[in-house]
């Protein structure tokens, strides 16, 4: 009788795994954060989706950078100017089959992949239980990044993933914040998607050391006209200027980036 | 937004199909002689000559949708 009870349990694992890995996900994220360490007023939003293809693969990115990819790719790409500007400019992708991360940064003049292995030491709390979205949630923690986290993961939902560059729990990760929250995801929809195109050409991104990266901010940092390098494109000094000029402005307050080291 | 976008539209599809010869400080003469060039309206009211060559509508509408003549 145990053994049946056994079998049981192991087929209604296996059942929930395979209707979920036959299918295409959309996770959609509210991404709360601080943009400035030293004004805990200064709070922004944005939405986020983690698409799950039935190929093993995740893309994690801002929805504003989704619409972005897929209507340059359009035919209608002057339907661009209706949306706007994502704050963050990553496309992170991982791949179920190993730890190699690869984040797709899109800087308009200047594309670069990065890629790096995350290690992720999870310390699994299972007294800690909540409700989120319906599903039973069990909580884990994490250092990444200079930040420490609280995850609440559930096992209902047998894909291994989550937002940003977390993933590895038993389950899927619904909320994770940092332990000071200046950074917070929150699952509101899970969705099933009929087809999936990642509208990422990840032949047009060249590979780009971390260090190599950090200079490139540095850079653009100083100069943020960089980005719209352009030969063939001719626009009167003054709008360049008036792009340095509000971008630096704006930058002085961007001081708490999601990853601290 | 929807009389930018409308401006926009038309000002791009007039001036990807005509020339102008029409010189700015930016823009040396025997330059704008091989550009085409049209007036783009930004999001916060700006007008602005833009001049372009060998450039896709693709990669021209990405620049200007992130430069938006610098507004904010």
């Amino acid at each position: 009788m145990k053994n049946y009870k056994l079998l049981f349990l192991i087929l209604v694992i296996f059942s929930a795994q395979s209707i979920f890995s036959q299918n295409n996900y959309r996770i959609k994220y509210e991404l709360t954060y601080q943009i400035d360490s030293t004004d805990a007023n200064n709070i922004q939003y944005d939405i986020m989706y983690l698409d799950i293809s039935q190929k093993n693969e995740s893309f994690f990115r801002p929805e504003s950078v989704f619409l972005k990819d897929s209507i340059l790719q359009s035919n209608n790409p002057n339907a661009l100017f209706s949306i706007t500007k994502p704050k963050f400019r990553y496309s992170i992708v991982k791949n179920s089959d190993g730890e190699k991360i690869n984040s797709f940064y899109d800087y308009t003049a200047y594309k670069f992949k990065l890629s790096e292995d995350v290690n992720l030491n999870w310390k699994l709390d299972n007294k800690e239980k909540k409700k989120i979205l319906g599903y039973n949630a069990r909580k884990a923690t994490v250092s990444y990044g200079g930040r420490n986290y609280i995850a609440w993961y559930t096992n209902e939902i047998s894909i291994q993933d989550g937002p940003y560059k977390f993933k590895g729990l038993p389950g899927l990760i619904l909320e994770i914040h940092d332990d000071q929250n200046h950074y917070s995801f929150k699952a509101f929809s899970i969705q099933k998607l009929a087809d999936y195109n990642s509208y990422l050409i990840t032949s047009d991104f060249k590979t780009i050391s971390k260090e190599k990266f950090a200079d490139f901010k540095k850079k653009i940092k100083q100069k943020p006209s960089l980005i719209l390098y352009n030969p063939g494109i001719r626009i009167p000094k003054e709008g360049m200027d008036k792009y340095d000029r509000n971008h630096r402005e704006r930058n002085k307050y961007k001081n708490n980036p999601i990853e601290l080291n | 937004m929807k009389n930018f976008l409308l401006t926009l539209t038309f000002v791009l599809a007039t001036a990807l199909s005509f020339a102008s010869t029409d010189s700015k400080p930016s823009i040396s003469e025997e330059e704008a002689a091989f550009m085409e060039c049209f007036d783009f309206n930004d999001s916060c009211g700006g007008s602005w000559e833009v001049c372009h060559e060998n450039v896709s509508t693709v990669d021209l509408i990405a620049f200007l949708w992130e430069w938006d003549g610098g507004c904010q």
